[in-house]
C-alpha cells in the first residue's frame, strides 16, 4: 500500500542521489544480509523439522501423531488455548479502552503491570502458581480439604498460560486505540449512541485488525509456551503434557521422528498465523470496496454517478497513511 | 431552542478551564466563542454538548428552559461537529450520515426514509453522488461537510461547531464558511461555533462572544466588538493595533508628543492611561498641515495587498503601524527614511500604565 510517492524525485542531490538513499551496492549489501540471515535462522530450522519429522516416512509420521499421548497432548493443548485466548481477549481489549480511552489515577501503574509477564521468566511465573496453588503453598491446604486440584492439573496448566499471554491483546490494541483517539466515539454519542452501540459500530470495527492481530499472536504463544507451563504441569503422560511438554519428553526418549512430528503442527501454527493474517487484511480491503460499490450502484436513481477512481484522487492517497497497520515488528512463536 | 449557561466553571487538575461563566444564546442565532488557545471556548462548547462536564455544583443549564446538566451526551439532541471531522473512517459517507438515524432506539425510522433522508442531506451539503466514497477518499472540505450533514441527520435541537474550519487551507475556509453563514439562514438551528480566527467570527457570527482565561469578555454583534471593544483584551485580539503610553488630563489625553481632546471620558479615566490606534485609523502626510501631528520617519513599506501597510519610527523611538490605500500611497512617494507627518483618526483609551 501506498507510502508517500512525492519527494524522491525533487530532492535530487548533485551525484543524482536522493540524500537519504544508498549506493545500489549498499543497498544489496543490506538486502542480501538481511536475507540471508533470515534463510539461516528462520526458514532452515522450520524446513528441518519437516524434514526430520517426515524422515521415517508418512506412516510413522502419522503414527506419531495419532498414539494415546500425542492425541492427549494435542488436546490438553487445544482445552488450554480455547479458554486462555478468550478470557485474555476480553481482558486485553477491557484494559487496552481503559488505557487508551480514560484518564485515572493509576493509569501508569496498570501499563507497567501488564507488560510484567513479559518482564517475568515463564519459570517465575510457573513458580508463583506453585506457591499459591502447591501443596505446600499459601492456598495448598485449603485447596487439598476441598479436593481441589489446580497443580498438576489442566487449571494449573490454563491459569499459567493465562498469565504468560495476557500481554499480548492489549499491548497490540493499546498504540492503535491511542493513536485514534476518542473523536469517533464522541461522535458516535452525540449522534445518540449508547455505550454498547458505541463500542460495536464504532470501535470494533477500527480495531478489528489490530485485535484479530493480537488473538493470533496470543494463541501462538498458547499454545507454544512451554516455560510456565512445565512447572505447573508435572509432566503426567496422557494427562499433563501440552504439546510442547510431549516433544520434550519424545525428544529425552530418544524418539526424534516422534518428537519432530509433533513439533511440525507447532510449526504449522506459525504458518498458518501469517497466512490468516495475510486472509484477514486481503478481505478487510475488500469487502470495503464491495461496499462502496454497492451504495454507488444504489445511488445511480438520485442522479450522477461515481466511478471508484482511487488514483485520480490525491486526496486518497495521503489519507491511506491514517489507517491502522499493524506493526511488523512482532512475529509470532511456534 | 435557545441555550441558557449560568455560572458554569470547570477545573482540569489546578487549571480553571471556565472561571463562572455565563452566556444565553436565543434560539435560531449563530454565535461564536472566539479567544486564542486555551481561553476556555472548546471546554465551554463540550460542556453544552455534555462530553465534558461542568464543576460539581457550579453552574446550570438549559435548553429552553428544560434543565439539562444532568442529560448524558446522547440524549441532549446536539449535533457536534469536530475540528477534524471524526468521521467513521470504515463507513462510507452514505453509512457516517446514516449513523445517527440506525442507533435510534425509539422511533427508529424504516429503510426508506433513513435513504431519503441521507440523499436529501447530502444534496443539501453539495456531496450528491458521493454516497459510496469513504472519508478517506474525500478532500478536507468534503469531509467537513459530511460531518455536518452527519451532525444535521439526527435533527439537533443545537448545533455545536469545534473550529469547523480550522483544518482547512485558506482558500477553502473562506469559501466554505460563506456557506454555512448560507445554510444556516436556511435551516435558522441555534448554533454555537468555535474559533480562534477573528475574520471568521466576524464574517460568520450574529453575535461574538470574546473569551479569555476561561472567562467573558464581551458579548456583543461583530460591529460591538470591533468597533466598541470593551477591554484592551478585545482591541489587542480583534486585530493589529499600535499601543501608546499616555495620561488623560481632564478634557484631553497626552501620549508621544500629542495631545488630543478627549470628550468623550466616559468611564471616568484620570491619570495614566492605555492608548490604542488601529493602523487604517492612522493617517500620514507629508506636510505638517494645521492639525496636531507626530513627526515620524518611515521605516518600511509592504504595497503587496489591498493596503499599503507603512512602518514607522517617531522621533521618541515609538514604533507604529499605518494602513493606508493604494491610491493614497501613489500619490505620496514615500520610501525608508523620508520624513512624514502621522496623526490618529480615531483613539481608544484604556485606565492603566
Amino acid at each position: 500500500m501506498g507510502g508517500n510517492p512525492a519527494s524522491h524525485a525533487c530532492s535530487v542531490s548533485p551525484w543524482g542521489i536522493a540524500p537519504t538513499s544508498e549506493s545500489a551496492w549498499t543497498r544489496r549489501l543490506l538486502i542480501g544480509t538481511a536475507l540471508a540471515f533470515l534463510a539461516l535462522f528462520l526458514f532452515l530450522p522450520l524446513a528441518l523439522v519437516f524434514v526430520v519429522a517426515f524422515g521415517s516416512g508418512v506412516g510413522a509420521y502419522l503414527a506419531a501423531l495419532t498414539e494415546p499421548d500425542a492425541r492427549s497432548a494435542i488436546r490438553l493443548t487445544l482445552v488450554t488455548a480455547a479458554v486462555a485466548v478468550p478470557l485474555n481477549t476480553l481482558f486485553g481489549v477491557a484494559a487496552a479502552w481503559a488505557i487508551a480511552k480514560f484518564e485515572f489515577r493509576g493509569k501508569n501503574l496498570l501499563t507497567t503491570l501488564i507488560d510484567l509477564p513479559f518482564a517475568v521468566s515463564p519459570v517465575i511465573a510457573g513458580l508463583i502458581f506453585v506457591l499459591l496453588f502447591g501443596v505446600r503453598g499459601w492456598l495448598g491446604p485449603w485447596l487439598q480439604a476441598n479436593d481441589i486440584r489446580i497443580i498438576f492439573a489442566t487449571p494449573g496448566i490454563v491459569l499459567a498460560t493465562m498469565f504468560v499471554t495476557f500481554p499480548f491483546v492489549a499491548r497490540e490494541l493499546i498504540p492503535l486505540m491511542q493513536a485514534q483517539g476518542t473523536e469517533e466515539e464522541e461522535s458516535a454519542l452525540t449522534l445518540g449512541a449508547g455505550g454498547f452501540q458505541t463500542f460495536r459500530r464504532v470501535t470494533l470495527p477500527n480495531i478489528k485488525w489490530g485485535l484479530i492481530y493480537g488473538v493470533i499472536l496470543c494463541n501462538a504463544r498458547a499454545m507454544g509456551e512451554f516455560g510456565a507451563v512445565s512447572v505447573v504441569s508435572g509432566h503426567i503422560r496422557g494427562h499433563t503434557n501440552t504439546m510442547p511438554l510431549h516433544i520434550e519428553v519424545l525428544y529425552n526418549d530418544y524418539q526424534t521422528t516422534a518428537s519432530f512430528a509433533v513439533a511440525s503442527l507447532l510449526a504449522l501454527l506459525a504458518v498458518a498465523t501469517l497466512v490468516v493474517k495475510s486472509v484477514v487484511e486481503w478481505k478487510t480491503a475488500r469487502n470495503q470496496a464491495i461496499a462502496a460499490r454497492e451504495v454507488a450502484e444504489d445511488d445511480e436513481g438520485s442522479g450522477s454517478r461515481y466511478p471508484m477512481d482511487l488514483s485520480a484522487d490525491p486526496v486518497g492517497v495521503h489519507a491511506l497513511a491514517c489507517e491502522p497497520t499493524l506493526s511488523d515488528t512482532q512475529h509470532a512463536e511456534a | 431552542m435557545s441555550i441558557d449557561i449560568r455560572n458554569v466553571s470547570k477545573t482540569f487538575g489546578t487549571f480553571k478551564a471556565l472561571d463562572d461563566v455565563s452566556l444565553r444564546v436565543d434560539s435560531g442565532e449563530l454565535v461564536a466563542l472566539l479567544g486564542p488557545s486555551g481561553s476556555g471556548k472548546t471546554t465551554l462548547l463540550r460542556i453544552i454538548a455534555g462530553l465534558e462536564r461542568a464543576d460539581p455544583g457550579s453552574g446550570e443549564m438549559f435548553f429552553h428552559d428544560e434543565d439539562v446538566a444532568r442529560r448524558h451526551v446522547s440524549a441532549r439532541g446536539v449535533g457536534f461537529v469536530f475540528q477534524h471531522y471524526a468521521l467513521f473512517r470504515h463507513m462510507s459517507v452514505f453509512e457516517n450520515v446514516a449513523f445517527g438515524l440506525r442507533v435510534k432506539r425509539r422511533h427508529r425510522p424504516d429503510r426508506a426514509f433513513i435513504r431519503r433522508k441521507v440523499l436529501e442531506l447530502l444534496r443539501l451539503v453539495q456531496l450528491e453522488g458521493m454516497a459510496g466514497r469513504y472519508p478517506h477518499q474525500l478532500s478536507g472540505g468534503q469531509r467537513q461537510r459530511v460531518a455536518l450533514a452527519r451532525a444535521l441527520a439526527v435533527e439537533p435541537k443545537v448545533l455545536l461547531l469545534d473550529e469547523p474550519f480550522g483544518a482547512l487551507d485558506a482558500k477553502v475556509r473562506k469559501e466554505l464558511r460563506t456557506w454555512l453563514r448560507r445554510l444556516h439562514d436556511e435551516l435558522h438551528v441555534t448554533s454555537v461555533f468555535v474559533t480562534h480566527d477573528q475574520d471568521e467570527a466576524l464574517e460568520v457570527a450574529n453575535r461574538i462572544v470574546v473569551m479569555n482565561r476561561g472567562r467573558i469578555e464581551q458579548v456583543g454583534t461583530p460591529d460591538d466588538v470591533f468597533h466598541h471593544p470593551a477591554t484592551e483584551f478585545v482591541m489587542h485580539f480583534l486585530g493589529d493595533v499600535n499601543t501608546f503610553h499616555g495620561r488623560v488630563n481632564g478634557g484631553t489625553v497626552q501620549f508621544s508628543e500629542l495631545n488630543l481632546p478627549f470628550p468623550e471620558n466616559r468611564r471616568q479615566i484620570v491619570g495614566d492611561a492605555r492608548v490604542f490606534v488601529r493602523p487604517y485609523d492612522v493617517t500620514i502626510d507629508t506636510k505638517m498641515g494645521g492639525l496636531p501631528a507626530l513627526e515620524a520617519k518611515v521605516a518600511r513599506v509592504h504595497s503587496a495587498g489591498p493596503l499599503v501597510r507603512v512602518e514607522l519610527v517617531t522621533s521618541t523611538n515609538q514604533r507604529l503601524v499605518s494602513e493606508i490605500s493604494q491610491e493614497r500611497f501613489a500619490t505620496m512617494n514615500l520610501a525608508p527614511d523620508s520624513t512624514v507627518y502621522v496623526r490618529p483618526r480615531h483613539i481608544r483609551v484604556f485606565a492603566g500604565g
